[in-house]
């Protein structure tokens, strides 16, 4: 069995919108081994990435108040203070997000930026200087040696986010959380950069908590996935089980209405209706009145339960699928 | 056969990039070439799909087939005739649906006011004619009526798309360039819109030229796909042929990476080039798995592959070395 490393339970997000109270999480509840890559999928408004953040102690906004138990290490994350938070996400927690321009500092030089990770954690300059052309050339970014000296503004896109990769990854962190690394990417390049991500963490036996909306993206890098619906995971389990015989009728539906064939293979099976306001949540079952199987009994809530070994939905029907 | 609905023969577009001080005072100001000799034409109700990644000069290919943009170089046919010999005609033939209609839409006017101006621009009938067919428009897109009383920002991301497909239909075009109009979409949304434009387009005999990064959609959606990088077309063919049997690396590339269910060596390294300087000879040279000495050298012919497919590529034109 290996190490668990990071477990949230019953992870409660709030803060007050215009229309009302909103609850990006509502009672979520996942665990992380080790060197595991946990997907945490969903379409947007889901809760999947305020829920990654919020397990970290992010607070995004910042009015939002968490609830819950957050342990990493079997440390609650909860009771640190700032300063001992602070130090922890530093040397073993890493992020990494979509939008590499908002999250590399526009006035300092790429190296510099490495150089001045790397010596949070002690050790010498030279030392930072290898470990950040090491990291970079990993990355496969060319001329690495002259790139120490660039701008962000000075790189592409897709160069951005390799050496965003590379700052999280300096200091060697056991956990990465990593928001939609690859959705601003052209796919050419999202198949390299995430091959890449994956050979590096696998090398430092990081583990992962991956966002994305991109079912295709989840099924090739992650162990297990949690399906996110309206602040709930509706579904999770391993990522291969879990894609090619989903349980929860909502999982069943994202995956079929991704398109597989051509026209003359009839309508895409589009989900009808649109998401629920997470402002005005119906009882039970935030799915129900999307639901081809909705009935009754689904406006009582639907905890998360074990369906089959390794397996969980919140579906009262999810042993008959 | 019928002759093309849309033309293009030989079709540049070129822009200069904004000079600096000192750069004004030099000659030869470096040149954006965004779209680089691309012929192909549309036949009438053909849906063709133009897929490339970004900075493949798709959107401005797609803004000069609707003479929003002139051609620097090359000739835009549309019925066999130049737009320009009855710009307000073409106008009423040809529309658009842009990406993102949370921007397209003016979000200062009610819907009724949105898809009342090309109503009037056209010159349709009177107050309540263009009342009855804002109606009857709402209803052909899946909405009801009484949504020309809201604003865009009432309105969901699926819903502001298809008063955006609405506005386009307003005056009956015969043709629509519909660019990335469902990228913005959730997946499952996306299926409804997609689901949508294929119905109108049978039942209003429409020809779409349908803009996208996404291969598996457009090979769901298009009778023929056209693959552009860096401004040129590299091959285009029917949908099927190109999906069972690319012959460019650039086209197997890109589909790889969408079909990969596992993490796969990339068959693409690195970013792609700025169109600014592509690199010479085949463009897509430094990044591809099969080039030789010649596509360093050589700009690659279009050479005609078998099941009407036409591909830009030494590998099916002599050979790379």
């Amino acid at each position: 069995m290996p190490e668990m490393l990071f477990e949230v339970r019953d992870l409660v997000t709030r803060f007050r919108s215009e229309g009302g109270e909103i609850r990006p999480s509502r009672g979520v509840s996942f665990h992380i081994a080790a060197g595991e890559v946990l997907g945490l999928v969903g379409e947007s408004g889901s809760g999947k990435s305020v829920t990654a953040r919020a397990s970290v102690r992010l607070q995004q906004p910042e009015s939002a108040t968490i609830g819950g138990e957050l342990f990493f290490r079997g440390q609650d994350l909860r009771k640190l203070d700032a300063e001992a938070l602070r130090a922890l996400r530093a040397k073993q927690i890493a992020m990494v997000v979509q939008d590499p321009a908002a999250a590399l500092n526009p006035v300092m030089t790429i190296g510099d930026q490495l150089f001045r990770i790397h010596r949070l954690h002690g050790g010498s300059e030279s030392e930072a200087r290898a470990a950040a052309l090491s990291l970079l050339t990993r990355m496969r970014i060319a001329e690495a040696e002259s790139r120490l000296s660039a701008y962000p503004h000075q790189l592409s896109g897709g160069m951005r986010q390799r050496v965003l990769i590379a700052l999280a990854l300096i200091c060697r962190p056991s956990l990465l959380i990593a928001d939609e690394p690859t959705t601003a990417l052209d796919v050419t390049v999202e198949a390299e950069i995430l091959a890449l991500l994956d050979e590096l963490r696998r090398e430092l036996g990081m583990a992962m908590l991956m966002i994305s909306h991109n079912l295709s993206v989840i099924g090739r890098i992650c162990d297990r996935v949690a399906v996110m619906y309206a602040g709930r995971i509706m579904e999770e389990g391993p990522t291969q089980a879990l894609l090619t015989s989903p349980r929860h009728p909502y999982t069943r539906a994202l995956l079929a209405s991704v398109p597989r064939g051509t026209k003359a293979d009839g309508p895409l099976p589009a989900i009808p209706g649109e998401p629920p306001d997470l402002a005005r949540l119906p009882p039970g079952c935030p799915f129900q009145a999307r639901c081809p199987g909705a009935e009754a009994r689904c406006t009582e809530d639907q905890p998360l339960r074990d369906i089959a070994p390794g397996r969980k939905a919140a579906c009262w029907r999810a042993e008959a699928a | 056969m019928s002759p093309p609905l849309l033309t293009l023969d030989g079709v540049s577009r070129h822009y200069a990039t904004k000079p600096s001080v000192l750069g004004r005072l030099l000659p030869n100001q470096p040149v954006v070439r965004a779209v680089q000799d691309v012929s192909l034409s549309i036949a009438r109700t053909e849906i063709l799909g133009l897929v490339g990644e970004s900075g493949s000069g798709k959107s401005t290919l797609g803004r000069v087939a609707l003479a929003l943009e002139p051609p620097t170089a090359g000739t835009v046919l549309f019925n066999g005739a130049p737009p320009a010999a009855d710009l307000p005609g073409f106008r009423r033939r040809a529309q658009m649906v842009f990406q993102d209609p949370q921007s397209s839409l003016n979000r200062s006017l009610t819907i009724e006011r949105i898809l009342e101006s090309p109503l009037v621009v056209h010159r349709f009938g009177n107050a309540a004619a263009r009342r009855a067919r804002i109606a009857q428009l709402l209803e052909t897109v899946g909405l009801r009526a009484d949504m020309m009383r809201r604003y865009p920002h009432e309105l969901s991301g699926g819903q502001r798309q298809r008063v955006g497909i609405a506005r386009a239909l307003a005056i009956e075009p015969a043709f629509i360039v519909l660019d990335e109009p469902t990228s913005a979409l959730d997946v499952s949304i996306q299926a409804q819109v997609v689901n949508l434009l294929v119905e109108l387009q049978q039942r209003l005999s429409l020809t779409y030229l349908f803009i996208s990064h996404d291969l598996r959609l457009v090979r769901w959606l298009c009778d023929r796909i056209a693959v552009m990088y860096l401004g040129r077309i590299v091959e285009i063919g029917p949908a099927e042929a190109l999906w069972n049997a690319p012959r460019h690396p650039y086209t197997k590339a890109l589909l790889t990476a969408v079909t990969a269910e596992t993490l796969v060596p990339p068959e693409a390294a690195g970013d792609v080039p700025s169109p600014i300087r592509p690199p010479p000879g085949c463009a897509f040279h430094p990044r591809c798995p099969a080039a030789g000495p010649r596509c360093s050298r050589d700009a690659p012919r279009d050479v005609a592959a078998g099941d009407g497919v036409m591909v830009a590529c030494h590998l099916h034109d002599g050979g790379v070395a």
